[in-house]
């Protein structure tokens, strides 16, 4: 599965179709530096209309956490979602799992 | 360093027929790269090299076709694939003086047909129809192959690509799998025409009745590859390797193939026909493969081996870099598929055909297009091959492309040094030196472009959305 490194630099919640967590990464924990997959600044999403919204829920908890302390993740994610984008087409990914740690360990 | 010495077999001086030995010392005795263990090559036999035998049709003299010679064995060896694999490939030559260059009067040695222009031409596919010019070029190109003792290995006649339907154009049933025939071409500007590959048929069989009633000649085996005209090492991709073409050639027209659905090493493509990450062969290059990358801010997104728009077609087919040797100009674009925008557009925003961009790389395969060949060298050469192999041919293709994933990837990939490799494949994109002009005189950045996306992932699913419990509440609250 992809994944992708960063700091957590905007979170999201839209509710607008679908109720959903959106988030964004930075390459560094102080900088507008947005990460790219392709050309498009990248969107990883969590669908809360799901059975797993339990775990999407416990995902976004490290999030908070990681936003707080400005510690790296890796996110992994499926490929390019498809059937709808958050500003431009193949923008968003869908997320499988985050893995937070501690400032100073290395992903 | 390759052997590049041209070795005739005669001194007289106006010879009307002369064989050369092309780098002899480089393939006689054959041999390999161990991929295993760099410090070692393995042993190539007499049965298992790669025979190419380079032609000439319309040289009225030697230094004529010593010139193309030269300069075809320079392009050769400039590709560092064949530089590191040249034991493997006996090369060899053949002078055929010509009273004719090759034109539209097909007066030239070995009836190449020309069109007015001077470039090679593709009419009534005369390489494998009936005709007296048809019949003689197929009789003078196989009796020449013939004063050489080459490996006429056959691809067995059972061996099914689903030609047509699916990813390669080469049907390898019944054709020599470890000999490819070269035809420089020597025209009326005194020019190496623009060429094309074909498989041609040692002949046909017609015979009176089918002619009677209208029936086409039936192509008898073997077959052999042809590289014909100029652009050879770009054709030459297309006859040994079975690489398609990566340009677009008719802005907008739609793929109508389809990605094999079970991978095998005789379908193994430089394009795909299904954007989706789970049809990608080439996903171990790309950004997610073996070397994650990633850009951010204003430093360049690595570009190697994600999507790039076209193969042949417009729409519905990808292949894997901005630049390859199997690219070319036709009608790509430069930067954008906004046409009107594009720097390939006229002044008035629209586009005059076959004014593309030339993507092409003389020297380069891209990095995907670079492992087919190797697989391909190794699959002929018989490296892949294993006691307990299946009979059936087209099995073997499947055991042979998993064994390629599960083995001997990692090994061309360190022989490759890929781990460092594709960062510098990376860098070259984002540096955008000379070879990049095109864009650099128009202030475009080639990450920047909509040329190429990411891999497509499955359908979403959505569920109806519940009550939040009880649990998730708790879990929000302490967050």
């Amino acid at each position: 599965m992809p994944s992708t490194d960063g700091f957590v630099g905007t979170i999201e919640v839209e509710t607008r179709g679908v109720s959903r967590i959106w988030f964004g990464l930075t390459d560094n924990p102080t900088a507008s530096d947005w990460v790219r997959i392709g050309n498009p600044r990248a969107w990883f999403t969590m669908n809360l209309e799901t059975e797993n919204r339990p775990y999407e829920l416990a995902k976004l908890t490290l999030l908070l956490e990681a936003q707080r302390n400005e510690l790296a993740i890796r996110v992994s994610h499926d490929a390019a979602i498809t059937e709808f984008q958050k500003f431009e087409p193949l923008d968003s990914f869908e997320v499988d799992g985050v893995r937070i740690l501690r400032q100073g360990l290395s992903l | 360093m390759a052997d590049k010495s041209l070795s005739p077999d005669t001194t007289v001086p106006d010879a009307t027929l002369v064989r050369y030995d092309l780098g002899r010392p480089d393939w006689d005795p054959g041999w390999i790269p161990d991929l295993a263990d760099p410090q070692r090559t393995v042993p190539v036999g007499l049965d298992q090299i790669i025979d190419i035998l380079i032609l000439g049709d319309g040289f009225p003299d030697r230094a004529d076709f010593e010139s193309q010679l030269t300069g075809w064995l320079d392009d050769f060896f400039a590709v560092d694939v064949y530089e590191r694999f040249r034991g493997a490939f006996r090369l060899r030559a053949l002078f055929r003086r010509s009273d004719a260059r090759v034109t539209s009067a097909r007066a030239s040695y070995y009836r190449v047909l020309a069109a007015e222009d001077g470039d090679l031409s593709a009419a009534g596919n005369w390489w494998e129809s009936e005709g007296d010019a048809n019949e003689e070029f197929r009789t003078r190109l196989f009796n020449d192959m013939g004063l050489f003792d080459f490996n006429n290995f056959l691809y067995p006649g059972d061996l099914d690509v689903s030609a047509g339907g699916t990813v390669i154009h080469n049907e390898l049933a019944a054709m020599f799998a470890n000999c490819v025939v070269c035809m420089l071409t020597f025209n009326s500007n005194g020019n190496n025409a623009s060429g094309f590959t074909r498989r041609v048929p040692f002949g046909l069989a017609s015979g009176c009745l089918g002619g009677m009633l209208g029936l086409s000649a039936t192509p008898l085996p073997p077959w052999v590859n042809v590289a014909f005209g100029a652009n050879s090492l770009h054709e030459f991709g297309h006859a040994f390797a079975y690489l398609e073409d990566e340009y677009i050639n008719g802005r907008c027209n739609s793929a109508s193939r389809s990605n094999p659905s079970t991978g095998s090493l005789f379908t193994l493509s430089n394009l795909t026909f299904s954007p989706r990450l789970d049809e990608a062969l080439w996903r171990h290059i790309s950004p997610w493969g073996r070397v994650a990358r990633q850009g951010a801010g204003d430093d360049p997104t690595p570009t190697v081996g994600w999507l790039w728009r076209g193969g042949e077609r417009d729409l519905n087919v990808w292949h894997a870099e901005y630049h390859c040797l199997m690219n070319g100009r036709h009608d790509n674009y430069l930067f954008t598929s906004d046409a009107a925008a594009d720097p390939t557009a006229q002044p008035d925003g629209s586009y005059q055909d076959e004014t593309g961009a030339r993507l092409r790389s003389d020297h380069r395969y891209c990095l995907w297009c670079q492992e087919i060949v190797v697989a391909r060298i190794l699959e002929k050469t018989g490296q892949l091959a294993a006691p307990g192999d299946p009979d059936s041919i087209n099995s073997r293709g499947q055991v042979w492309y998993d064994r390629w994933v599960a083995t001997w990837r990692d090994r061309y990939w360190n022989f490759f040094e890929l781990e460092t490799g594709i960062l510098d494949r990376e860098q070259l994109y984002a540096a955008q030196g000379s070879e990049f002009d095109d864009l650099n005189n128009n202030g475009l950045v080639l990450w920047r472009s909509d040329l190429y996306q990411p891999f497509h992932g499955d359908t979403v699913s959505v569920t109806s959305p519940g009550a939040v419990d009880d649990g998730e509440a708790l879990l929000l609250m302490t967050a």
